[in-house]
């Protein structure tokens, strides 16, 4: 397993945001897009070009999937995304991946700073 | 504006529009800013057709096969040059040869033969270029 996912490792910022905005709840294409902007506080904004482009990556790969969930109230033209099991595995290794290289940079700049 | 959007949108490629063009005319619509999208929607048709579609490598092939018998054509005009009546650089020094005794063949055949080998090429590896990508495509879809 872990083989399969370091040929996807490391992800991309547009696609590690998209994976955290999917990571608690299905969403939309513009409620990933407001969840990107709400958890970097505004610095990252992902356009629907740019988003939809790195979704069909994402669903080609089998990272996510469309869901059936729909609200009543919904627009027929919104769909839902989710991430299957195979995508929350990569989230996690990434994640792993990232906190073992801020452990080391913080090591350096420990030494760096004797 | 949403007209405009609109024509980026249905400029991207068949299948990238089918699935994702209706949201992202909703998310214009709900969004308040025109000028950002229209930006984005530039970006991704450039992205969708040069990069994922992959018909980059037909450019490229294209580029290739246009510089290969340009660069052969010149070759072969400057290695003909002395017998086309261009003399190169380096015999520029020498006495001119008596126009009797030597008459300058036409650079005609030439001129036809490097045109016929750039149409070659460029037909070639367009072709191959195009079945590659067809192919490719088809096994991605599989």
């Amino acid at each position: 397993m872990q083989d399969d996912l370091s040929e996807f490792l490391p992800l991309s910022p547009a696609i590690l945001h998209i994976l955290m905005a999917l990571a608690g709840e299905e969403r939309h294409g513009y409620g990933i897009m407001q969840e990107v902007s709400r958890q970097s506080g505004g610095s990252y904004k992902l356009g629907p070009g740019t988003l939809y482009d790195n979704l069909q990556k994402l669903l080609e790969q089998g990272i996510v999937e469309e869901s059936t969930h729909r609200d009543k109230d919904d627009d027929p033209r919104r769909k839902y995304y989710r991430l299957n099991p195979f995508g929350a595995g990569l989230l996690t290794a990434e994640i792993g991946r990232l906190e073992t290289l801020f452990r080391k940079a913080k090591t350096q700049l420990r030494k760096a700073a004797i | 504006m949403t007209m405009l959007y609109r024509r980026l949108v249905a400029m991207h490629p068949y299948s990238f529009r089918q699935q994702f063009g209706p949201e992202m005319e909703l998310i214009f619509e709900e969004s308040g800013r025109p000028a950002r999208l229209l930006a984005d929607a530039l970006v991704s048709l450039n992205r969708q057709w040069f990069l994922r579609s992959r018909m980059w490598i037909v450019a490229l092939a294209a580029l290739v096969g246009g510089v290969i018998p340009f660069a052969l054509g010149f070759g072969l005009i400057r290695a003909a040059g002395g017998r086309l009546g261009v003399a190169p650089v380096m015999h520029r020094h020498l006495p001119p040869v008596p126009p009797h005794t030597m008459s300058p063949p036409s650079a005609e055949p030439f001129i036809v033969l490097a045109t016929a080998i750039a149409v070659l090429f460029i037909s070639g590896t367009m072709i191959f270029a195009i079945t590659w990508f067809r192919y490719s495509q088809q096994r991605r879809r599989a």
